[in-house]
């Protein structure tokens, strides 16, 4: 007499089912890693494809361009700062929203020799880019500075000369008057009661809401300390000093070789405070100290018979 | 006899089972490799375009740059002495442009003369970061400068060349 259970069930039913669940799971586990590989690789060819686009922007001669940048989805553009290696580096991660959920992609671009300023990261469809080169008293590189169009800037009591600059770039989201609307980010030159970014222009400081003072040297850097975060600021800045250092044992070398051609220059001594200013640097407000060498190996390189840069 | 039927069927269902696992096991290797083969392509053709966009450009950045050294501001032109020091001082640029290789090219002679700090200007081809040229390159025509020296009296002498970029 055979004895039978509650659920009349043969073993390769219970058989097929188990291995059938398996599958299942097997193929549900592997669509799920897959998307996220795939949407993992989109980002990062994304970003890539964002850092070829600053090429022109780095080493060209062109001045006062604004590139605009238009993405299929809404991005999240993030930009982290490393400067603890030689010459430290960017990445650029970009997170892109797929059915209301943002892609989580830790991995990005890394740029040696980009300098890319943004506040935070930057969300939106459109972008804007424009870049200004930094020179100390050298060109160290043309910095880059990334706005969503999402963002609005507002300029008030902007001297002549950089109106006339910010006005050549054409961008959309870069006012100069009607800075009432709270929606717009409000930079004030000189004294201005709520206002959301403060600019001093006789100590060259930048103060923002909540944040540590910030210190620049030429518009270049005043434009990096507006359009991006003071830890973003500092940071990008130490890369830059570091470039700086590099150059300076460059040109000091040049000299030697341009000395043993009988065509002296005349700008070791001042390379030299320089190189031992560099050597010091620890964050923006060392710049200060160092602006009168600065201006003067431009005055002397101007007037040298045989030019260093 | 019932019992042996019944062994026969199981075998059946786990062979089939079996069979249809790994039916998708290479269905998803297929997949995956098709996938991978995309990717190493597009990484191939993105190291590619980061070459020819250097190549354009590098002799702008200010490490080869001719700068107004040589009368005004020039594009396109490298600064042979500016080279020769940034090789004395590259360790300050490892990785710096992603490349395995930057060569200069002199268009002068047929014959390679490798650049150092002994025989340099008597020389015409400089190799920065390795004497060896390894991979897929792309390269641009530029002008290179330099300052020379005769009856004691130095001038600018600038020659035509090609910047090379290696990448791997």
């Amino acid at each position: 007499m055979s004895k039978r259970g509650f659920l009349d069930i043969s073993f390769s039913w219970v058989f097929a089912i188990l291995i059938g669940a398996f599958i299942l799971f097997l193929a549900i586990y592997g669509v799920t890693k897959f998307t996220k590989t795939a949407s993992m690789s989109e980002d990062l060819e994304l970003s890539k494809e964002i850092s070829f686009l600053l090429n022109p922007l780095e080493t060209g001669f062109e001045q006062g361009i604004m590139i605009p940048l238009k993405l299929p989805t809404e991005s999240r553009i993030k930009v982290e700062c490393d400067d603890f290696s030689e010459q430290g580096f960017q990445e650029i991660i970009i997170q892109q929203e797929i059915y209301n959920k943002w892609t989580d992609t830790n991995t990005g671009t890394k740029e040696y020799n980009k300098y890319l300023f943004t506040d935070g990261f930057v969300q939106g469809k459109k972008f804007y880019l424009f870049s200004q080169p930094f020179e100390f008293p050298f060109k160290i590189s043309n910095l880059i500075y990334l706005t969503s169009s999402d963002k609005e800037y507002c300029f008030t009591g902007t001297p002549n000369s950089i109106e006339d600059e910010l006005s050549k770039f054409n961008q959309s989201n870069i006012f100069l008057e009607n800075c009432e609307s709270p929606s717009r980010i409000s930079i004030c030159f000189g004294q201005g009661n709520s206002c959301d970014i403060n600019v001093n222009t006789i100590d060259q400081s930048i103060k923002k809401f909540e944040e540590e003072t910030i210190y620049y040297s030429g518009n270049a850097l005043l434009y990096a300390g507006i359009f991006s975060d003071s830890f973003s600021y500092e940071c990008q800045l130490n890369r830059l000093m570091k470039r700086a250092t590099s150059l300076t044992k460059i040109y000091q070398e040049k000299a030697t070789i341009h000395s043993r051609n009988n065509c002296d220059s005349y700008l070791s001594s001042d390379l030299g405070k320089l190189e031992a200013f560099l050597g010091t640097y620890s964050n923006s407000k060392d710049l200060k100290s160092i602006e009168g060498t600065i201006n003067q190996l431009k005055g002397s390189n101007q007037h040298a018979e045989c030019k260093l840069w | 006899m019932v019992n042996k039927k019944a062994q026969v069927k199981i075998q059946q269902t786990a062979f089939m089972l079996m069979a249809i696992t790994l039916l998708f096991v290479l269905v998803g290797l297929f997949f995956l490799s098709t996938r991978f083969s995309g990717l190493k392509k597009t990484t191939e053709s993105l190291a590619q375009k980061n070459a020819i966009l250097l190549a354009s450009k590098l002799a702008d950045s200010p490490e080869f740059s001719c700068g107004e050294s040589y009368g005004t501001e020039k594009s396109n032109c490298v600064d042979l002495d500016k080279v020769l020091a940034l090789s004395k001082n590259l360790v300050d640029y490892e990785d710096f442009w992603g490349v395995s290789n930057i060569e200069i090219r002199l268009m002068v002679s047929e014959d390679e003369k490798l650049c150092s700090q002994e025989n340099y200007p008597d020389c015409n081809v400089f190799r920065l970061i390795s004497d060896e040229i390894k991979g897929a390159d792309a390269s641009n025509f530029v002008s290179v400068c330099r300052k020379a020296k005769l009856a004691e009296k130095s001038y600018n002498k600038c020659e035509v060349g090609r910047l090379i970029i290696s990448y791997e």
